[in-house]
């Protein structure tokens, strides 16, 4: 194949070193794992952002869940979606991946050859960040935390209209509504979502834990419009009886739970898609809504790079990279990264962290619960 | 097959035993007739045996979704059933066809099992072309005998009894004269308890507490669920949550103001109650919006037909 002869002459633009993702002919790092001196950051997802680099670059619309998550030391630059900024001998921009706000893909041009590592990504619309933007690249890096044929979303509308019944039921019998979704992205997705869904706001208050309300400040602060959110501890337990609250999966089980008795609980997942996952959560009800790629999504956005050459990271590699080699004659392989997808965990225990004010050694925190997805390893319970 | 596969999908759901038995009771209530030795069949046995091997269903799979068979292996072992795997697969390519439970589990299912080659092959196609995407799992599992019922005998043959017994027949239309021979006694109560349901009915208050008159206080004699014209739960829903005089655990005490009419089949002593006695066989026949709570019956008129 060309695209192989064309590897074969040159170096590769990327390649997975102990720090992470690394650009030698510009010098950075993409997304790295451990301190580096400069990284460009895809979002602010605690598997891809990580404290200590000496200066971070990332989209401005980013920046302010950045600051929550790095500290108020770091360095961070925004890099305006599309504008190119010159690194060494590559040319670096921007440009929306959809996964949440000011969520990237990096685009890198080496005399004439284009990369692009699109990080988290998913083409479905969310009114909560920039949409999707398909690059013309040479050689795609993509994830594929649900890059298996099972995975297949249903409506967004549908689900939200699904929550949104279930919430009025839940309120007429007077049992407050807890739905545990990721605090960052997904929850602001949901906040919109349902606010959106007609007569949905004369049911109750919307209610949100700490470590979502940190993330809704930094949304409010770039710009995204949300509905207005209480605290628990403002309002009387009538008023919480009719209640939607959004929580971190970290919540569940927890004593802050108490102020919700008898509630009804729900997970918001791509992985609530599995019957099996959905009854190891143990909450009443599964709602499938994702901000990574589905089969169709991912299969569909690889196409529309027209790229010859596919990484394959996060997720069930092999299964991806094998599939576009064998039914799509695309030269895919595997890179072993760190990053996670929708694992959780993690992720959670950062911002309940941060929400408090302790200062978090976010490799202390990857260290202990950081997988490292073997090969098409199933999904593994965080 | 659909108020099945409700059901089953809502019984893997569900962990508390009483829940699952009121999720079981709301569906014999609701299952036409004709379904019913089926779905018995289902929950009680024996089963239908395998009509097709796990291996074939993975290959016609992999056809039918257009997919390279490891690729289905691989999915299959994220999911960890192929049943739900296969179903997952063939959403998109699914029908909208309504099967009756009795004709998919009576005919279907056996001419799959007796089919071989090519014929085995397009029967399980065309099943998957009809059925709606969430029927499709039941389907599968059938199709592999990999369907568990998840409830024990008894649990079913007490659904079964209490489906039958406290209710006037769920399966005559609206319009049609009750099937049923009129109760031998009627009796005028009072409500004054209500509790929510379990499960599907925990939003509304479908649990009454039916009392009559002894020396100036109201003695409960019968504790009943439904019974009432969906209206009528609905409204006597929001007529309890308007008049609760006091709260015990889950159960509210109610303002003794309405009546309605009981039917039964006899009264037996019982020691345990407070009346002295229990009902046989009650239900709640109707609500009587115009009758007085002071002029409900008294325990004395009840005691008069005890059997011996």
């Amino acid at each position: 194949m060309c695209a192989v002869s064309v590897h074969a002459r040159r170096p590769p633009l990327l390649e997975v070193t102990r720090q992470g993702l690394y650009c030698a002919a510009g010098d950075f790092h993409v997304d790295p794992w451990a301190p580096v001196p400069r990284a460009v950051i895809t979002h602010g997802h605690a598997d891809h952002a990580r404290r200590g680099s000496a200066a971070y670059l990332a989209a401005p619309s980013a920046l302010s869940v950045l600051r929550v998550r790095l500290g108020p030391e770091a360095i961070l630059e925004g890099l305006p979606w599309g504008e190119r900024r010159r690194f060494g001998e590559v040319d670096v921009s921007l440009h929306p991946a959809g996964h949440l706000l000011g969520s990237a893909q990096v685009r890198i041009e080496h005399r004439g050859e284009v990369w692009v590592v699109s990080g988290d990504y998913k083409t479905d619309p969310d009114p909560t960040c920039e949409p999707f933007e398909a690059v013309r690249c040479d050689t795609f890096i993509t994830e594929s935390t649900f890059g298996l044929p099972v995975f297949r979303w249903p409506a967004q509308r549908v689900v939200l209209a699904e929550i949104v019944d279930w919430w009025r039921a839940n309120a007429a019998a007077e049992r407050p509504t807890v739905l545990f979704a990721y605090a960052l992205g997904k929850s602001q997705r949901l906040l919109a979502g349902i606010a959106a869904v007609d007569a949905a706001r004369e049911i109750g208050p919307l209610v949100v834990h700490g470590a979502v309300r940190v993330c809704v400040d930094a949304y409010r602060a770039a710009g995204v419009a949300l509905p207005e959110v209480a605290a628990a501890t403002e309002l009387s337990r009538d008023e919480l009886r009719r209640a939607l609250v959004i929580a971190p999966p970290s919540a569940q089980g927890s004593p802050w739970m108490r102020r919700f008795p008898r509630a009804a609980t729900g997970f918001v997942s791509g992985w609530m898609r599995l019957r099996a996952l959905r009854r190891q959560r143990r909450v009443d009800r599964g709602f499938v809504l994702s901000d990574h790629v589905d089969w169709p999504g991912v299969v569909g956005a690889i196409e529309a790079t027209g790229a010859a050459r596919v990484g394959v990271t996060h997720g069930y590699m092999a299964a991806l990279a094998r599939w576009l080699r064998e039914e799509r004659g695309i030269d895919a392989w595997t890179l072993r990264t760190r990053f996670t997808g929708e694992a959780g965990a993690e992720e959670t225990a950062v911002e309940s962290a941060a929400e408090a004010g302790i200062a978090v050694d976010a490799e202390a925190v990857a260290a202990a619960t950081v997988r490292h997805p073997a090969d098409a390893a199933g999904p593994a319970s965080s | 097959m659909r108020r099945f596969a409700t059901l089953h999908r809502a019984l893997e759901e569900t962990p508390r035993a009483s829940d699952r038995e009121a999720l079981l009771v709301a569906y014999f209530r609701s299952v036409p007739a004709v379904d019913e030795p089926s779905a018995l069949r289902l929950l009680g046995g024996p089963r239908p045996r395998r009509a097709v091997k796990p291996e074939q269903l993975r290959a016609w799979a992999a056809e039918a979704a257009a997919l390279p068979p490891w690729l289905v292996e691989e999915s299959q072992r994220a999911v960890g059933d192929l049943a739900e795997t296969a179903a997952h697969l063939l959403e998109s390519a699914a029908g909208s066809h309504e099967w009756p439970l009795h004709h998919l589990v009576e005919e279907r299912l056996p001419r799959l099992a007796a089919a071989t080659g090519d014929e085995k092959r397009a029967l399980l196609m065309a099943a998957w072309r009809e059925l709606p995407a969430d029927q499709h799992r039941l389907w599968n599992r059938l199709v592999l005998a990999t369907f568990r019922p998840l409830v024990s005998a008894s649990e079913v043959e007490r659904a079964l009894a209490a489906a039958r017994g406290d209710l006037p027949s769920p399966r005559a239309a609206p319009t049609d004269p009750e099937p049923e021979s009129p109760p031998p006694h009627t009796v005028e109560a009072v409500l004054v308890y209500a509790q929510r349901g379990e499960g599907e009915a925990s939003t509304h208050y479908v649990d009454y507490t039916f009392a009559l008159w002894h020396e100036g206080e109201l003695v409960p004699v019968a504790k009943l669920s439904g019974g009432l014209p969906l209206a009528e739960i609905e409204e006597l829903d929001r007529w309890v949550r308007r008049n609760i005089l006091e709260r015990f655990g889950p159960v509210r005490r109610v303002r003794p103001e309405l009546v309605f009419e009981l039917g039964f089949d006899g009264v037996e002593a019982s020691g345990r109650r407070k009346a002295g006695l229990t009902l046989r066989a009650p239900r709640v026949l109707r609500w009587l919006r115009e009758r007085d709570a002071a002029h409900a019956a008294s325990l004395q008129t009840l005691r008069g037909l005890g059997d011996r």
